[in-house]
């Protein structure tokens, strides 16, 4: 357990300096979007005085976010993408360094497994802390939105009615904890997915990079089991009650959570040599 | 420890901003509301479900309010209940839940509600599938499935129809041994619409007749204008595939077209009302007027008419089996109600009819008791929350549809 954190530890003091560069590029554009919003919400009603003969003097800090979605949109793009080739990066750097580091990683006195581990809990603590920086930035931005706008025409607004106002929030921070679970479970999977292929790939080389694009395929295939039936065939996928195509799903999903953990494993023990 | 300290500010931070999230919007949630008994009895209230919604800065949510509180869509909507409610059309239906709970194997993949038939005996399952041939015309595949609840004995038919119309089930009974099953098939355009009646020996599985119930003809040119009047004949079934039934009731509608096979959408249609008899196989016209604004629902072969405008409501009925007639035996205006406005939305389930309006300042829905004509309940929707913030929050309510929810 302590290799394994210490390795995690590895892990992010690694990839530090551009998680920190992503959080403030996510800062600087939607604290800098609700500035520049706010500012031309209220010259527009110091401008435009129908705006308080039509009662839409109130100015609620949802309104604000939609008139800057763009820029919160963006933001959140450009570390989804940067996490997204992290995926790959967190392996690859190892092999293609300045030095190849992977040889020293694979002999440190430790189960070579929790590499593999240390890499996906990383992983997962970028993308949960650029979520929770996300949630913190809010609070800043509403503090923010109410020291530039006089309180007499602020309009009072829900913290839940923030995510429904810019929608791509309702899929990064789903409103019920259970989707929360099910959204980043689904995830996970995925992200180990990847993992597994790389291995493949690292593991038979030239052939490997064809064994890795089949084993994506069929695990994409298997997770989409009913989805991939329904489309052929109606009538068979009907054939199945709500509650067991539910349980169906997550058997597929379980199935590739379990195939994906225990090649892995082996992978990494028995067929990446140094 | 202080070598990993970035590590372990980065995990605390990472957890506490989420929990907190989620703490924070379990308290700082959208508001709630409540339908609350105003008149009668509360359990009246007890499948009443209303949803609308709720009007935020910028853009609004869904919600539904019942006698328990509200709930919104975003705090329904994992992807595990989207699963679960995929099939709500189906399973929502009075005694279909009750079928599926105690004869899985028998109710699986049946999913068309009009080709059900069930009673103390049997289960029956009607359904259809058309494949278009290259002249427009259909080849339907006929299939009926049949459950003996004591013998447990499963039977399975089909027939093909070749030459018909777009083909769908609207009815099934079983009188006699014999299967009644009442087809709606599509006529030459899409306007058209006939009705058929097969029988099926539910013993030996034999198609015996079928015929095409005579309403109204199809195409009828009037020689005077030379305007061809299309008929749409549709029937009007009972509300649970539990409840066996003689009869059914048709709905002729007779529109003049501007062309052959074009509806001509500003002639005013005429229409009629007819009862069939499944034993007797006789069509008889009802003697109910048509209006406007109507709803109707058949139940225990009693056919339930309710007409309205704005300011009042009539019901009639007409029980199939006796040819009674109680032509606007019940009536109210809105005053009586409590309501504002009765075109807003209509239940009718089971034996009583209820109307919402969500358009008054407080939106208030009412039950009447079709077998005694009287009032039974009236509630009304209130804020669940901070009396001085009530005004506000009612006036971001926007409820606009009722739905009985059965099971």
């Amino acid at each position: 357990m302590k290799h394994y954190l210490k390795l995690v530890h590895f892990e992010i003091i690694r990839f530090r300096y551009i998680l920190l560069a992503l959080m403030a590029l996510t800062a600087v554009l939607e604290i800098g979007s609700v500035i520049y919003y706010t500012n031309d919400a209220l010259t527009i009603r110091a401008v435009d005085t129908s705006y308080i003969r039509n009662d839409y003097e109130l100015i609620s800090f949802s309104f604000i976010l939609a008139n800057g979605q763009f820029w919160f949109k963006l933001s959140m793009l450009i570390s989804i993408i940067i996490i997204g080739v992290y995926i790959f990066v967190i392996w690859y750097r190892d092999w293609f360094g300045r030095s190849t580091f992977i040889y020293r990683l694979l002999m440190l006195p430790t189960a070579r497994f929790h590499i593999y581990l240390a890499k996906a809990t990383a992983i997962l603590t970028f993308i949960f802390s650029l979520l929770s920086f996300q949630i913190i930035l809010f609070w800043i931005q509403k503090l923010i939105f109410n020291s530039i706008v006089p309180s007499h025409i602020i309009k009072p607004s829900y913290f839940s009615e923030h995510f429904m106002t810019i929608r791509f929030f309702l899929t990064i921070l789903p409103h019920q904890f259970e989707q929360f679970i099910i959204s980043y479970g689904l995830g996970t999977i995925i992200m180990l997915t990847i993992f597994t292929a790389i291995l493949l790939e690292r593991s038979f080389r030239k052939i490997g990079l064809l064994y890795a694009a089949s084993y994506i395929a069929i695990c994409s295939v298997i997770i989409l089991l009913p989805h991939v039936i329904a489309a052929f065939d109606d009538e068979i996928i009907s054939l199945f009650y709500p509650n067991e195509l539910f349980v169906i799903q997550l058997f597929c999903c379980v199935i590739v959570l379990l195939a994906n953990v225990s090649i892995g494993h082996y992978l990494i023990n028995r067929k990446i040599t140094v | 420890m202080r070598r990993y300290l970035f590590s372990i500010v980065l995990a605390i931070f990472t957890i506490g901003g989420i929990g907190f999230s989620y703490l924070y919007g379990a308290v700082n949630h959208l508001p709630d509301y409540k339908l609350v008994t105003v008149v009668g009895d509360e359990q009246a209230a007890t499948n009443i479900e209303l949803s609308g919604a709720y009007y935020l800065g910028v853009y609004s949510s869904h919600l539904s309010v019942n006698e328990k509180g509200s709930q919104y869509s975003i705090e329904n909507n994992s992807f595990r209940q989207q699963i679960l409610n995929d099939r709500v059309w189906y399973s929502g239906r009075a005694g279909i839940n009750e079928l599926v709970i105690n004869y899985k194997g028998f109710m699986r993949g049946k999913s068309n509600v009009n080709g059900l038939y069930a009673d103390d005996e049997w289960i029956i399952y009607v359904d259809s599938e058309n494949r278009q041939g290259s002249n427009g015309r259909y080849n339907v595949n006929l299939y009926v499935t049949t459950l003996n609840k004591k013998t447990e004995l499963v039977q399975e038919y089909d027939y093909d129809l070749a030459d018909r119309g777009f083909f769908t089930i609207r009815d099934v009974q079983l009188l006699d041994d014999h299967i009644n099953i009442i087809a709606a098939e599509q006529g030459l355009s899409n306007d058209e619409s006939y009705l058929y009646s097969y029988i099926v020996d539910v013993e030996l599985g034999s198609l015996d007749s079928f015929e095409r119930l005579i309403v109204g003809e199809p195409q009828i040119i009037d020689e005077h204008n030379m305007q061809a009047i299309q008929v749409r004949v549709s029937a009007i079934v009972e509300t649970s595939p539990t409840i066996p039934s003689d009869y059914i009731v048709l709905t002729e509608v007779k529109t003049k077209s501007m062309e052959q096979g074009e509806l001509n959408q500003d002639s005013p249609s005429q229409t009629s009302y007819y009862g069939y008899s499944y034993r007797t196989e006789e069509v008889f016209q009802l003697p109910v007027e048509p209006y406007d604004n109507s709803i109707s629902q058949l139940i225990h072969n009693v056919f339930t008419y309710v007409e309205y405008d704005k300011e009042k409501i009539i019901v009639s009925r007409y029980a199939l089996d006796t040819k009674e007639f109680k032509p606007q035996y019940i009536t109210f205006t809105a005053e009586e109600l409590g309501l504002a406005d009765i075109t807003r939305s209509k239940r009718l389930e089971d034996n009583y009819l209820y109307i919402f309006d969500g358009t008054m300042a407080t939106p208030t829905v009412v039950a009447i008791d079709l077998s005694k004509g009287e009032l039974v309940y009236r509630g009304q929707v209130i804020y669940d929350g901070d009396e001085q913030e009530a005004e506000k929050q009612m006036a971001q309510l926007h409820l606009n549809n009722i739905n009985i929810k059965l099971e």
